[in-house]
């Protein structure tokens, strides 16, 4: 009997271990929800890779005769 | 969770840039509250408006058909525009600046990008009136006097920086609008209330920091669009008596304040007058500061900071 509950002890534990672990991975952003994802494409959609690869410029901060 | 998604979703910093008019536009938005692209495409759009009525090399442009001697009708933003060419005339006296100057005329009569190095062997000299004496203002439009020609590129790109600035900056925390090197600043930046930008010193190659806040910098150059007119080098700023290339010490001035189209006419009107002239303005128009470049490097400013 003893084992029989330890057993169901350590099963519960390792479910409740999995579960906050999931939540875990997807608070950290390695699982996207299918909002994440598809507000990611629209952004790549909006601003092309080579636009978004000049984020921070240095030219942005700069004033020169052109 | 929701951190996460605010993460990806309000980017705290967004630039785009592309190329127009024949130099590179640049926008930095802070905390964007809108679709980048959206605005991107707006932007763009504006500035092809702009373009179609007043690009000097498009023969079917307002300014173009205006310059070629037709009579134009023109359109609400041209009008605009004009009005505030006359504005400008009158804060800055006619021997520095004046829209009637002709670039054409000195050998720049296409894009830089297609002038390139070619060597102008003639040239026609006009006399250039006091602006707007050379525009008519018929019943059934617009019409200059003959031979004598209109280019708002002086002020256009300050103008612009600081339209678009105003327009966007609802829609983020703050915002760099940069044209070409003539930019505007609205809000705030990312962590302090003041923008710190940089003006480019083509002798020493290092940048002169200054801070922005909710102002405009224009800077004027003539290390920028040079060629060759027979045996003579020239740029593309003209002094409006002598009809040449602008003959000063300086090769980069700028002005900041919070006028746009102002700083950028100021930012060419002084490579025609003296330091005392831009002091004078320093102290008369309101917000007002410069800063020039020597062609040995060193610099001369009004900026206290």
């Amino acid at each position: 009997m003893e084992k029989e509950q330890l057993k169901l002890t350590a099963m519960s534990l390792l479910i409740s271990l999995g579960f906050f672990a999931s939540l875990n991975l997807a608070y950290l952003g390695w699982i996207k929800d299918a909002d994440t994802q598809d507000y990611e494409a629209g952004y790549k959609k909006e601003v092309s890779p080579k636009e978004s690869a000049k984020e921070a410029k240095p030219n942005a901060r700069k004033s020169y005769a052109s | 969770m929701p951190e996460n998604r605010m993460r990806v979703k309000n980017k705290p910093l967004v630039t785009v840039t592309f190329n127009t008019w024949n130099c590179e536009f640049l926008l930095e938005l802070i905390n964007p509250q809108r679709a980048v692209g959206e605005i991107e495409a707006e932007i763009k759009a504006r500035l092809f408006n702009y373009e179609q009525a007043f690009s000097r090399f498009l023969n079917y442009s307002e300014l173009g058909r205006l310059n070629d001697g037709q009579t134009v009708d023109p359109s609400p933003l041209f009008v605009k525009v004009l009005s505030q060419a006359e504005i400008l005339a009158a804060q800055i006296n006619s021997d520095y600046f004046n829209p009637h100057v002709d670039l054409a005329a000195q050998g720049y009569d296409k894009s830089y990008d297609e002038l390139g190095l070619k060597k102008i062997e003639y040239s026609v000299r006009t006399v250039v009136p006091e602006f707007p004496s050379g525009v008519h203002h018929q019943d059934n439009g617009l019409k200059l006097t003959a031979n004598v020609k209109l280019d708002f590129g002086s002020f256009l790109k300050g103008l612009v920086s600081a339209q678009i600035a105003d327009i966007y900056a609802p829609d983020c925390d703050g915002l760099v609008v940069n044209f070409g090197g003539d930019l505007t600043v609205r809000g705030k930046d990312l962590k302090t209330e003041a923008f710190a930008i940089g003006i480019f010193n083509p002798v020493l190659k290092i940048d002169h920091v200054i801070k922005l806040k909710n102002q405009s910098l224009c800077t004027s150059g003539s290390y920028k669009r040079t060629w060759t007119e027979g045996s003579a080098q020239k740029h593309h700023i003209t002094n409006p008596v002598l009809g040449t290339s602008s003959n000063s010490d300086y090769v980069s001035i700028s002005f900041w304040g919070v006028d746009g189209a102002l700083c950028d006419a100021l930012a060419t009107a002084a490579f025609n007058a003296t330091p005392e002239v831009w002091k004078q303005w320093q102290q008369t128009l309101p917000n007002l500061d410069y800063l020039a470049i020597h062609k040995s490097g060193e610099i001369i400013t009004s900026n206290k900071s």
